[in-house]
């Protein structure tokens, strides 16, 4: 939340990570890593 | 204006360049301390600025929030808010990265809340540029109520206007009243009422919130801080009871009613923050960021792998060899010392004290530069270029497994070459749990001093045969020690995180800043930051158990044999050190633990050989050398090889089998015998405590494991 993922925020998936478990994520202009679990709680919206 | 020098807290996120405009600033005026009970260091620095004042500049720990969950983001709102033992600052210069700016405003509005005079200092601007954005300041000061400066830190960019900003903010000619007022909803506004009047009344009095307007913000800011961080087991100390009660009780009413009330904060926060945004920032359509085609290549699945493995190998081999000619002259250059010294001092006692005491002593301390400043030049370009966050991106998964950070990686690497630099790397996870849990497992990998023990056993021990065809018996001896010591530490990690260590879990979101050119004056800054620290710290600790190990096994003196050293043959020398070492207070510690060690398979001779390797695994072969009355011998020596395989128990049954030999290397691959390292762990974790345990632990856990080696093989008849 504090790194500024909430509802609403526009994401853009850029990779995944090599050996699996994390995601790379382009969030407000910048780039975070977070593991899949986690990024399974998202809801994500296409569009 | 008071004679107290200002003090001014340089706050900001990791990797806005904080650390680079830090350095700037004060350039080598730097002074290193530590936070009162906790592993993190305190630098500060003086400076002039404007209007002719010095002031104190203090490097806060980076941080994404004031919601303090660790303890580095507990020091970051102490040292801004000046509670809990931190002076409150005059001033706080706050760094904010030009290209982050939605996620940095974030920290900016909870500074702001604090109501203390801020200055902005808008890093990375010339990058904005690049990206093909503009931003219109004048806008950003206006919605902030404070000072914004345009700065460079990396570039050679004029500071002036910047150091001129922070003196009129200290003259209190920039006292700002006007601050961003950040909607809440009713439910936010009540919850936060409720808790305020629990906020601890000498957190709101400071010397610039006389105004009531300001205390009265600073106490609803304090408020929702509570709300924010406080958990009913969290790392924070120095909270009010009363007030963590409250905001644990406050938020689990309104959560009650569906209300999660550190969600709808945060996101009010940034609804504050996304709506002024845009209008303050242009961006033209560009090209992918040149970091991100960097990292098409450092994070693919294949090559960046192949260049991982490769950098690492490169860190490695520094470590491990190319750090071997520079000790190599750093104990010339002592032994050279000793010699001089014992040249010039009349015979006799105090010039053995000086020599063999102090000399000694000095020489190892210092024989640990090589590789200190080594691995921090390396560290220090994977931090500075941001390869350091792709690292732990890379390894997060293998090291969660075992509960420890992605950043554990480089220190457990360097845990192969010597645990007292990777000690000193644990410094570059954030959090102290994972610093500690990495600082407890380390001393287990298998470090260079193992190795001439393991190969004097082996060379002694084993024959030279071959198994399965081409496999060499003693190589294989060796690969299996490296495996064990590897899968022991791993094992010793996941037991310690899910035990002392339990529900702490890492840290979930990694940032992955953009790439950019070292600055190289920070890289020799930490370089030089760290091996004094280690000097001045963990310097002393070891010269005197150097001096104290000198003294336990050379006295009481031997009346004999000082007259028979008189005697020029060599061979007699030798056996009148011998005849010295095992009378000694060493030399009888090592008769009076027999019975302890006897069974894992070890005589006395091997106890006085242990506390000999205390000051360094290696001097275990040059102690067994004197013990066995053969004056100086290395690993590599036949007579010494010779000698052990010949030695006897007084039944004559020999001291040395196959068995006993692979009883002491797994009791050597164990146990903490290192007082360095004890004296690093001491260092970084300012307490005896841990040290304490690690040597505890790991003695116990070498006893056990040698005594299951040494029984269970007699049992099988070896």
């Amino acid at each position: 939340m504090e790194m500024g993922l909430l509802p609403g925020t526009l994401v853009r998936m850029v990779r995944r990570m090599p050996l699996g478990g994390l995601v790379e994520l382009e969030v407000r202009g910048g780039h975070l890593s977070l593991r899949s679990s986690e990024v399974g709680q998202l809801m994500v919206e296409l569009g | 204006m008071n004679t107290r020098r200002p003090l001014v807290a340089l706050a900001g996120n990791p990797n806005t360049g904080k650390t680079t405009l830090f350095n700037r600033l004060t350039g080598a005026q730097q002074k290193v301390g530590n936070y009162a009970g906790v592993t993190v260091e305190r630098v500060s620095g003086l400076l002039q600025v404007a209007g002719g004042h010095e002031i104190e500049l203090l490097d806060v720990p980076g941080t994404y929030s004031l919601a303090a969950k660790s303890k580095e983001e507990e020091l970051a709102l102490k040292c801004l808010a000046g509670i809990g033992g931190e002076p409150a600052p005059d001033a706080v210069l706050l760094v904010l990265d030009a290209t982050q700016l939605s996620r940095n405003l974030y920290l900016a509005l909870q500074v702001l809340e604090l109501r203390v005079p801020v200055i902005i200092a808008l890093n990375m601007a010339d990058e904005l540029a690049k990206r093909g954005q503009t931003l219109d300041v004048a806008a950003l000061e206006r919605e902030l109520g404070v000072p914004v400066v345009l700065v460079s830190a990396l570039h050679d960019h004029d500071l002036g206007p910047l150091l001129a900003r922070v003196g009129e903010a200290l003259e209190g000619r920039a006292m700002q009243l006007a601050r961003p007022q950040v909607t809440l909803s009713p439910v936010l506004q009540a919850a936060v009422h409720e808790v305020a009047q629990h906020v601890p009344g000498e957190w709101l009095t400071r010397a610039h919130t006389q105004h009531a307007a300001h205390i009265e913000a600073r106490r609803q800011a304090f408020a929702a801080w509570a709300l924010l961080s406080l958990e009913e087991r969290d790392e924070l100390d120095d909270v009010p009871g009363n007030l963590r009660a409250q905001a644990l009780r406050v938020r689990a009413a309104y959560a009650a009613q569906g209300h999660a009330l550190d969600d709808e904060l945060v996101a009010a926060r940034y609804a504050w923050i996304d709506e002024r945004l845009p209008r303050m920032v242009r961006t033209a359509p560009t090209t992918k960021p040149v970091s991100e085609r960097i990292d098409s290549v450092l994070l693919h699945p294949v090559l960046g792998f192949a260049v991982f493995l490769l950098l690492m190998g490169i860190v490695f081999q520094a470590l491990f060899a190319w750090s071997d000619p520079l000790i190599g002259y750093v104990e010339a250059a002592v032994g050279w010392v000793g010699d001089s010294l014992r040249g010039v001092l009349a015979e006799g006692l105090v010039t053995d004290f000086v020599v063999d005491g102090l000399v000694a002593g000095v020489g190892s301390v210092i024989v640990f530069l090589p590789q200190i400043l080594l691995l921090f030049f390396f560290i220090g370009l994977m931090e500075d270029t941001g390869y350091m966050a792709r690292v732990a991106a890379l390894m997060d998964r293998v090291m969660r497994t075992m509960g420890l950070s992605g950043r554990a990686f480089v220190p457990m690497l360097s845990g192969y070459a010597c645990a007292v630099p990777a000690i000193l790397a644990t410094r570059t996870m954030e959090r102290q749990r994972d610093r500690l849990l990495t600082m407890l497992v380390v001393p287990l990998m298998t470090c260079s001093a193992r190795l001439p023990v393991y190969t004097l056993l082996i060379g002694a021990l084993y024959p030279p045969t071959v198994v399965l065809g081409f496999v060499p018996v003693q190589g294989l001896l060796m690969v299996a020690m490296y495996l064990f010591s590897t899968l022991v530490a791993l094992v010793a990690a996941a037991v310690l995180s899910k035990t002392l260590f339990r529900g702490q879990a890492a840290a979930l979101i990694l940032e992955l800043p953009a790439y950019r050119a070292p600055h190289w004056p920070s890289v020799w800054s930490m370089m030089r930051q760290r091996a004094w620290s280690f000097l001045r710290d963990a310097g002393g600790v070891i010269l005197a158990c150097t001096v104290a190990l000198w003294f336990l096994l050379s006295f009481p003196r031997h009346e004999a044999t000082e007259a028979r050293v008189d005697q020029v043959s060599v061979t007699s020398e030798a056996e009148a050190r011998a005849e010295q070492l095992a009378d000694s207070w060493g030399g009888r510690f090592g008769h009076w633990i027999e019975p302890a060690i006897e069974p894992l398979g070890f005589d006395w001779k091997i106890g006085v050989g242990l506390v000999g390797a205390f000051a360094a695994r290696e001097v275990f072969v040059s102690t067994m050398g004197v013990v066995y009355g053969l004056g100086d011998a290395d690993e590599e020596s036949d007579t010494l090889r010779a000698t052990i395989k010949a030695e006897t128990h007084a039944d004559g049954r020999p001291v040395y089998t196959p068995l006993v030999g692979l009883s002491l290397m797994v009791f050597f691959a164990l146990a903490c015998q290192c007082m360095s390292t004890l004296a690093a762990v001491k260092r970084e974790t300012r307490t005896w405590r841990w040290p304490v345990f690690l040597f505890v632990y790991m003695t116990a856990l070498a006893w056990i494991a040698s005594f299951v080696v040494y029984q269970g093989g007699r049992l099988l008849g070896f």
